[in-house]
């Protein structure tokens, strides 16, 4: 756990681009909270590592939001359900189904459609949001956690000596 | 467009891919050496063990080793074990995320074979989802002379509880008459009366006064006198009424041990009538429970033959869960329509029984019947079985329209030579077969719920042991003696009813022969018991009787 929160602070406090981190994050939540062995995440995995974008951002992040899913599981059965029986889209999936593309996608299980069509909704509002968030981290509050008091308590503790040695890894 | 590309990451994703398929390659084996032991513990409700499985791609197929279910109701014992299931997999169904065999071929299966350990499992209660008709209550008649006196201890006689309660009713009323005999007029009022009217006859003496204030004197007497007849009517009307109640009571009384001693001797004795289907007592439950056990199988396997799915309404679309693992699953229509999973054929090359081997093939295995618009059907036949001249069994399970389903099943066995077949073993009547020529015939039916099914089976040349029956007891002789002469058996079975309610009517030739043979000694036999329970009874319901 302590590894993991010092790996985030490297990543928001390294100088990586930050829209390469918020691509990773959102990216990982496409991986996340969709059903890990979906056909659609061959393709987020091609574009994790051809892209420039932060791994150890897109690992975090796949970690909390295949969390997440299990929670979210029987809101995402709602909507994908609600969508797959929609009488005006019926000819849509029908035509789907019709394709072996698509049924490996196994885009009739209304769990899939429906993490695939919330994460997607979420992937460009969330990239733009956590992008933005970084920028304001390192902007107004990176100088000022450096200063607080909590920050003195965690550099004197183990934590601290294990960020330093990331630090000086890179 | 440099910033954003990782030149390495393509060759990394490769590597990965390389390195997840060869991993999925080499562990695919054991994978689906576990899907299909715990997917079939599941279902079955048992452990299900599998040696080995072998998947391979080009060409698709799958093999497994040494595939052994265990008996749910026993767990040292496999219900079926096969050696070898060979299948070969449509490769462009499994793109369409379903599974089609076109072939499966199983070598050496064989039926309850032992275990070393336990197949059991820990499962949630099962609700009972079939009743059992026959039960244990359907046992013998008793062959011996019940003893009359430990009839008597075990059983309250009527006739002693009446004569108690009319006992009761006579104190009763007595009690109830003398405390009214002390309201009606006695002696005394009579002499008042006497004195009064005595007392009339001065008052004439005393002028025309006199006479009026006599006259009123005697209206009041006359009322009082008509007012105390009354009630001595009346008094003896209720007493009457009384006497007669009593006196119908003391009859009924009277009666009362007569009664008892017929239903007593109606309840203990052997009557030839109560051999009438003594084929339902010696064969019964042993029909009964292969009809259970076949119908408990029917249940587990109905899965198999259709699915539970919610079809939505005024569309194409229908929302079905899947065979194994959690979820649903939407179907929308198909151009060319083809079942999620499919066995087209399956060829079974040597099934081991308890008789020999059996071969034959199944056709067309899938839950969804109605999108394949074909039933799954049978047939195995064994002709150089050990002891029996031809089996065939086969049948057509029609799920089709699910709600309308029709299930048929023909098993017909020619030329069964039937060796030391126990039929009872009743301490009583211990009763085999020892040997037979049989022709065995079964036609069941299922539709939807209900249940027909006819079972017909002629033995000739039979002969039948009755082991060591009670040599003093001339019933048990005699139907010994007339068993020991029967050459021809015909059994007829029918079964009829709900898969959950279900009744069984059997016929057999040995009812007539065991019902002449007994007729008169069991009237004999009757005959004493009512003898010794009439002068038991009669004893015992004597001296209340007489103190009435």
């Amino acid at each position: 756990m302590l590894k993991m929160l010092a790996r985030l602070l490297k990543v928001l406090n390294s100088e990586t681009d930050p829209s390469q981190i918020s691509l990773a994050l959102a990216l990982a939540m496409l991986a996340g909270l969709t059903p890990l062995f979906s056909l659609h995440n061959i393709l987020v995995l091609l574009l994790v590592l051809m892209l420039r974008v932060n791994l150890s951002a897109f690992l975090l992040g796949l970690l909390f939001f295949s969390g997440l899913a299990y929670l979210l599981d029987p809101f995402f059965h709602w909507i994908g359900l609600s969508m797959l029986t929609a009488g005006p889209l019926e000819s849509i999936w029908t035509i789907l189904y019709n394709s072996s593309l698509w049924r490996l996608e196994r885009f009739n299980n209304p769990i899939v459609a429906g993490s695939l069509l919330f994460s997607l909704i979420l992937f460009i509002p969330f990239h733009l949001i956590v992008k933005s968030a970084v920028i304001r981290y390192r902007e107004n509050i990176l100088s000022w956690v450096q200063k607080t008091r909590l920050m003195q308590l965690l550099k004197a503790n183990k934590f601290y000596h294990i960020y330093q040695s990331l630090e000086r890894m890179r | 467009m440099k910033k954003w590309l990782r030149w390495w990451g393509i060759g990394a994703f490769v590597s990965l891919t390389l390195i997840i398929f060869g991993l999925w390659f080499f562990f695919v084996d054991s994978l689906v050496k576990r899907t299909i032991e715990d997917s079939g513990s599941r279902l079955v409700g048992a452990r299900v063990e599998l040696g080995r499985a072998d998947l391979s791609l080009f060409p698709a197929g799958l093999s497994l080793y040494r595939l052994q279910v265990t008996n749910p109701d026993k767990p040292m014992e496999n219900a079926v074990e096969i050696t070898r299931i060979a299948c070969s997999i449509d490769l462009t169904s499994a793109l369409l995320n379903k599974i089609t065999i076109n072939e499966m071929t199983l070598d050496g299966v064989r039926f309850d074979t032992p275990r070393k350990t336990s197949g059991k499992i820990k499962q949630k209660a099962a609700t009972p989802t079939i009743k059992k008709k026959i039960s244990k209550a359907l046992e013998l008649p008793s062959f011996k002379l019940p003893d009359v006196k430990e009839i008597l201890e075990k059983e309250d006689l009527k006739s002693l509880k009446l004569i108690a309660s009319v006992r009761n009713d006579i104190d009763r009323e007595k009690i109830k008459w003398q405390k009214r005999l002390k309201e009606l007029p006695d002696k005394d009022k009579l002499k008042d009366y006497e004195r009064r009217i005595k007392g009339l006859k001065s008052i004439g003496k005393g002028g025309f006064g006199g006479i009026l204030s006599g006259f009123g004197e005697l209206v009041t007497i006359k009322k009082e006198l008509e007012k105390d007849l009354k009630l001595i009517k009346t008094a003896r009307h209720d007493l009457d009424n009384g006497i007669q109640l009593l006196q119908k009571r003391i009859k009924e009384a009277e009666a009362a041990p007569v009664d008892d001693v017929r239903r007593l001797k109606e309840k203990y004795a052997l009557s030839p009538q109560g051999l009438a289907n003594i084929t339902k007592l010696l064969l019964g439950e042993k029909i009964g429970n292969w009809t259970q056990t076949a119908l408990s199988w029917y249940d587990k396997l109905k899965p198999f033959l259709e699915r539970s799915g919610v079809k939505q309404e005024g569309s194409d679309t229908e929302v079905v869960k899947p065979l194994r693992g959690k979820g649903v699953y939407v179907r929308f229509k198909e151009r060319h329509p083809t079942p999620d999973f499919l066995i087209r054929k399956v060829r079974v090359t040597r099934i081991e029984t308890r008789i020999g081997a059996l071969s034959g093939k199944l056709q067309n295995i899938t839950p969804d019947q109605d999108v394949l618009g074909l039933p799954l059907s049978f047939v195995f036949t064994g002709d150089s079985i050990k002891d029996v001249k031809s089996l065939k069994f086969d049948g057509t399970l029609n799920h089709i329209v699910p709600e309308k389903s029709r299930d048929s099943i023909n098993f017909s066995i020619k030329g069964y030579q039937a060796r030391n077949i126990i039929l009872s073993d009743s301490k009583d009547l211990p009763l085999s077969l020892q040997k037979g020529l049989a022709d065995i015939n079964l036609k069941a039916g299922l539709s939807h719920e209900s249940i027909t099914a006819r079972l017909v089976s002629g033995l000739t040349s039979t002969k039948f042991s009755v082991g060591k029956p009670d040599a003093t007891n001339p019933i048990v002789t005699a139907i010994s003696s007339a068993i020991s002469d029967v050459s021809k058996f015909n059994l007829t079975a029918d079964i009829s009813g709900t898969i959950r309610d279900y009744d069984i009517k059997l016929k057999s030739n040995l009812d007539s022969v065991l019902q002449s043979a007994v007729k008169n000694l069991a009237g004999d036999q009757a005959a004493r018991l009512e003898k010794g329970l009439t002068a038991a009874i009669t004893k015992k319901a004597g001296g209340p009787l007489n103190e009435l």
